[in-house]
């Protein structure tokens, strides 16, 4: 029998985890340095002949002292020792923070980027959102800075604590909890039994269409640098791009479709393609109400946009769709990339974008936003409510995919409903205050914070975020962790139980 | 392998969390949300709630892949439905566990019934329990009485009494026969591995392995040989009836208490030489009345532990030499010796051996726990090429916490020094601490090329 023991202090005990991330940070860092460093030999693209991966190198040793550092602070800690809900979301949280501060180094070295807008790029970077400050980023970043801001994006876009789930064996469940701390989804349903195996599947399948995505990309035109950079941007719904212009810089309308069509796959639920992989029959899609539902809104936003278009493309209806569809695929999926200018459009063009970016992808995908299957909960269990007040004796079932959905989920998925309206509002007053704009401005800049998608509808002068104050950076910072992380891990910080052992 | 365990009782957890631990796929299936959200939160498993006998719930689960299933509710025949119709779906082996009253004279000889109505294994670990305390009671002094090899190796555990012949001296001084050794010590509720140099002390408890023969002639060096001539029973259910069943005609005078009158008269009608009162056995008036003070063993059988611990406390106070009781939480073992019980059975760790042995590849034939699972003792058969196989033991270099304790050839037995060799097809018979289990068993695996 083994004595009663105390916990030990939660700083300790996340400290491994949160020191092992930073050196599978440090191992990417490497791995980008390296690739870089291919391209100086290989110079394939017709890029600058030397590239300057000194900003790069000289984080490497940070984030690997930082990593270090943790490691000696759990030191007491029995590596057998399993962490529970407590720990893990104040891991992944602590994960996430130092994440942002990591990334930023390389900028603030290379391109004398402020701390704040390093921060705030980096934080875009990792939680797929792609709202970026820079301007120009042609003429600021140099190539590895804009590789490293595409694989910030990837690393976030499955999640770095799932990665880091999936290539750390024997976490057993203080794995599970770490798992669901960072994705916390609405389908908890594990792929594979064990939580490893799941995050493994998960990243293989997500790298397979990375390696597919770079490849096309590659194959129809793009120099393999943009290809990469636009390749690991796509998988993420991340939406930094390599160049001023974005996608628009290439004008290459077959890299437009099949980055069009990528964005969407981005926005499925990967546990849906590994049934397909599993099975080899596409049954599993066709059976899931959600990716048809997913589907069946790209469609009708898609038909509507084409009308709406239409005049601004001279009653072209093909170039119509063809931007049509785009610009659905890339605001569903919160990806963020653009072939046009979205401040051109009409009134009505944009309340359908501002819809699109509240619902976001599928649950499960990368994309951000509130998940197809959390709004359709929604709808059916208002729609159970109304129709509660009328006939109060008549038991209605809300259902997902024929399977009922237990009221805990029904009240779960409220409640998120209810921080993303709460959230939305809170963050938008304090940016207003701060910054003295329009409330549609701050809302919309919120909003896409907070549905990790990057562009932002009614702009000031600028399409990007250079033009906020500090203070309203780091609003948005947090605002794009909180929607990356889904709220309740980051607020669940905050309770003191947490902490109290 | 993937695993789908039917029941998070006790036993359903126990077993999970060993198979967890080594790396199985498993999925947990129970009825009771509670069940669930704790399987959730404590183990990196899938769970399923619903009814574990329903075949629509076991497909979920993946019985058309799984390699084995574990059939472990409280309900003998949800267990025996959920066995047969996993296999029916395509699960490789089936595991089921029964413990009612109307399901004790299953099985042979080990009390595990194999191809019991197809399902692979089904086993009552009441019966285990009670076929455990028999082995004790007839045993003259051990507290733990495993039997391996079909009965050809015997282990024994024994307290080491005050001034034992071997207490006091380093093992190689003792020069204990060739048919047997000292495959692990417990003291103060830690287990280790003896090395030759090691001492035993007086209150230690060894467990002792070897010819049943030479085990019995060493007894006296360790323990007091005790003849056991009046054993006490408290309870006359499934492990009381049995046990009273096992040792009656033994020359044992047996006494049962039981509490329900209807249960005590099935069991005077049904066991001749036993007495069997109608009374509650933590009476110490009961106890005095029928001089229960003077049995030389008295088990604690009821279902409820807090029962049987009172029961033996009372009766040692009454003067009964020795107690042992049936406890459903294997953790409280040493707190239970501290308290002077000195025999403690769990059918639940009986039924997660039981279990466990079916986990392993082919060729693990038993295994048990040892001192609440700080150690295992296995039963295994060498296969051809394996690292362990063909050369002198003294050149395998045996990690601290392993020991090789029998090798059975065809006709005969081992205790095997470092001269000796393994040879293929040969039972091996070793003990191997929660630590060095997996570098154990490794020597005795096949290297997949």
């Amino acid at each position: 029998m083994s004595p009663v023991r105390r916990r030990p202090a939660v700083h300790r005990v996340i400290a491994r985890p949160v020191g092992l991330v930073l050196l599978v940070i440090a191992a990417t860092l490497t791995i980008t340095i390296l690739v870089e460093l291919a391209f100086n030999i290989v110079n394939l693209d017709g890029g600058p002949p030397l590239r300057d991966v000194a900003p790069l190198l000289a984080t490497v040793p940070v984030a690997t002292a930082l990593g270090l550092l943790c490691l000696w602070w759990g030191r007491t800690i029995p590596s057998t020792t399993t962490m529970d809900r407590r720990d893990a979301s104040v891991a992944v949280v602590a994960i996430w923070t130092l994440l942002g501060l990591v990334g930023a180094i390389p900028l603030m070295i290379g391109a004398g980027t402020s701390f704040v807008d390093a921060f705030f790029e980096s934080v875009s970077g990792f939680t797929t959102t792609g709202a970026t400050i820079y301007g120009d980023i042609e003429g600021t970043l140099s190539p590895p800075l804009i590789l490293w801001r595409a694989v910030m994006h990837w690393l976030g876009g499955m999640g770095i604590v799932v990665l880091f789930v999936a290539i750390f064996p024997n976490l057993g469940v203080s794995g599970k909890h770490l798992f669901r701390s960072e994705v916390p989804g609405v389908t908890a349903e594990g792929l594979r039994p064990r939580i490893t195996d799941t995050s493994l599947v998960l990243w293989q399948l997500y790298t397979g269409l990375t390696v597919l995505a770079v490849g096309l990309l590659w194959w129809l035109g793009m120099g393999p640098h943009d290809a990469i950079v636009h390749g690991l941007g796509t998988l993420s719904t991340g939406g930094f791009s390599s160049r001023d212009a974005s996608i628009a810089a290439f004008a290459n309308p077959a890299i437009e479709w099949v980055l069009a069509i990528l964005m969407i796959i981005a926005g499925i639920n990967f546990g849906l393609f590994y049934a397909v992989v599993r099975t080899g029959r596409l049954d599993a899609l066709w059976k899931s109400t959600e990716l048809r539902f997913y589907l069946g809104i790209v469609a009708v936003c898609t038909a509507l946009l084409t009308v709406i278009l239409a005049d601004q493309h001279h009653g072209q209806w093909l170039e119509s769709f063809r931007y049509a569809f785009f610009r659905v695929a890339t605001t569903l999926t919160s990806t963020g990339f653009g072939i046009d200018d979205h401040r051109e459009y009409p009134p009505l063009a944009m309340g359908i974008l501002l819809f699109m970016m509240v619902i976001g992808g599928c649950a499960g995908s990368t994309a951000g936003g509130l998940k197809v299957a959390r709004v359709m909960i929604l709808v059916k269990s208002v729609a159970a409510q109304i129709r509660r007040s009328v006939r109060p004796a008549v038991i209605s079932v809300v259902r997902i995919d024929r399977r009922p959905v237990s009221a805990s989920v029904v009240v779960d998925v409220m409640s998120f409903f209810v921080l993303y309206i709460g959230l939305l509002g809170a963050f938008s007053l304090v940016v207003v205050q701060t910054d003295g704009v329009p409330v549609p401005t701050a809302l919309g800049a919120v909003l896409s914070c907070l549905s990790n998608m990057g562009p932002a509808p009614f702009y000031l002068e600028v399409d990007n975020f250079s033009g906020w104050s500090s203070g309203a950076k780091l609003v948005f910072s947090a605002a794009m962790v909180m929607g990356r992380l889904e709220f309740f891990t980051v607020l669940a910080v905050f309770l003191p139980e947490v902490w109290r052992r | 392998m993937h695993i789908v365990v039917v029941g998070l009782g006790q036993v359903g957890l126990s077993v999970v969390r060993i198979l967890e631990a080594r790396g199985h796929d498993v999925v947990a299936i129970d009825r009771d949300s509670k069940a669930i959200t704790h399987a959730e939160d404590h183990f990196d498993v899938a769970t399923l709630q619903g009814y574990g006998a329903s075949a629509r719930v076991l497909k979920a689960a993946g019985c058309a892949r799984a390699d084995l299933i574990i059939a472990v509710t409280d309900q003998d025949e949800t267990n025996l439905v959920a066995a047969l119709t996993a296999r029916h779906l395509g699960t490789s082996k089936a595991v089921a566990r029964v413990q009612g009253a109307d399901w004790v004279d299953i099985g042979g000889e080990d009390g595990v019934a194999m191809g019991l109505l197809g399902v692979d294994a089904v086993f009552n670990p009441r019966v285990l329990a009670a076929r455990e305390l028999a082995r004790i009671a007839r045993s003259h002094g051990a507290v733990e009485v495993l039997e391996l090899a079909e009965g050809r190796v015997e282990v024994l555990q024994v307290e080491v009494a005050p001034g034992a012949r071997a207490a006091g001296r380093p093992l190689v001084d003792l020069r204990l026969p060739q048919g047997m050794r000292v495959a692990a010590v417990v003291r103060a509720g830690q287990l280790m591995v003896p090395g030759g140099a090691d001492v035993i002390r007086s209150g230690d408890r060894v467990f002792l392995v070897g010819l049943p023969r030479v085990i019995r002639d060493t007894l006296p060096r360790f323990a007091k040989v005790e003849q056991t001539g009046k054993v006490a029973i408290l309870g006359g259910g499934v492990v009381g009836s049995t046990l009273a069943r096992a040792l009656e005609g033994t020359g044992v005078a047996v006494t049962v208490i039981e509490r329900n009158v209807a249960v005590a008269e099935a069991l005077a009608l049904e066991l001749p030489k036993t007495t069997v009162i109608v009374g509650d056995g933590t009476d110490c008036e009961l106890l005095d009345e029928h001089d229960i003070g003077t049995s030389d063993l008295m088990f604690g059988a009821t279902s409820d532990e807090q029962v049987n611990l009172m029961g033996a406390l009372v009766a040692r106070r009454a003067g009964v030499r020795r107690t042992g009781i049936i406890v459903s939480r294997q953790e409280y073992e040493s707190l239970y010796q501290q308290l002077g019980i000195d025999i403690v059975v769990s059918p639940r760790q009986m039924a997660a051996d039981v279990i466990l042995r079916h986990v392993r590849g082919t060729e693990v034939r038993s295994l048990s726990a040892l001192a609440g699972g700080q150690a295992e003792l296995v039963e295994l058969t060498a296969p051809q090429g394996a690292r362990a196989v063909g050369r002198p033991l003294m050149e395998l270099d045996l990690p601290r916490g392993v020991q090789i304790c029998a090798v059975i050839k065809a006709n005969r037995i081992v205790i095997p020094g470092g001269r000796d060799t393994i040879e293929p097809g040969d039972g091996v018979i070793l003990v191997a601490t929660a630590a060095t289990h997996l570098a154990a068993t490794r020597l005795f695996r096949v290297a997949r090329s």
